[in-house]
């Protein structure tokens, strides 16, 4: 059995990570295509309320059985080197990078394919919860439509 | 039974899990029970048993040894 990669970070996903990330792979050299997928914290306003950051929380056993199938069947499907799936979980200020996926092939069209899957999959199956916090304090739970 | 609870279920339970006791061990006397106790509509929660989702229509019992979480709507990516 393939090892379990930790998907989950505490905190924002730093651009120092995600390009140490990207410099790793200068060894591989049978890679031509790299394609990046960030998901930030948006601002947004709701019933005039800012939202100020997310909150993120997951039940890690059954996200990361999620997750592990994910991997596995993307590989099975897309012509990939690797690939690479960060979450966050804590608290991640808006502007801040809560969500990374990294996928790397011999060539281009399979990387794009495989992102929009991977990050479909993602939101659709893996028990991740937000809780969305304003600027005075109040929050809401959030949910992907 | 043990029933873990997370999300928005476990903001309003107040609880991240609980032993709870159901007459019938089923899904749909699960689903009664919280929302007589918490008024948690059907819509707001997703139930997984074993880690995997299950439908909340269909007649599925429940063992003690079963892993049952109740989860609030995913808010990943």
């Amino acid at each position: 059995m393939k090892k379990k990669k930790s998907v989950f970070k505490e905190g924002q996903i730093t651009s120092d990570f995600i390009a140490n990330a990207i410099a790793k792979h200068q060894v591989k050299t049978q890679i031509g295509a790299h394609n990046i997928f960030l998901g930030q914290v948006r601002k947004d306003v709701i019933e005039d309320k800012t939202v100020k950051a997310i909150d993120f929380s997951c039940y890690q056993e059954m996200a990361d059985q999620k997750l592990h199938d994910i991997r596995e069947e993307t590989f099975e499907k897309f012509d990939l080197t690797c690939m690479h799936i960060y979450h966050s979980l804590g608290e991640v200020q808006v502007g801040e990078v809560c969500f990374f996926v990294f996928v790397s092939a011999p060539h281009r069209p399979q990387v794009y394919e495989a992102t929009e899957y991977i990050v479909n999959r993602v939101k659709e199956e893996v028990p991740i919860f937000g809780k969305e916090i304003f600027e005075d304090a109040s929050y809401q739970w959030k949910t992907n439509v | 039974m043990k029933v873990i609870y997370f999300g928005k279920i476990a903001d309003v339970t107040n609880k991240t899990f609980e032993e709870i006791q159901l007459e019938k061990k089923d899904v749909k006397s699960l689903i009664i029970y919280l929302n007589e106790k918490y008024a948690i509509d059907l819509n707001e929660m997703q139930i997984a048993v074993n880690q995997n989702l299950v439908s909340k229509s269909e007649q599925i019992t429940l063992k003690d040894s079963d892993e049952i979480a109740i989860l609030s709507a995913f808010a990943g990516g």
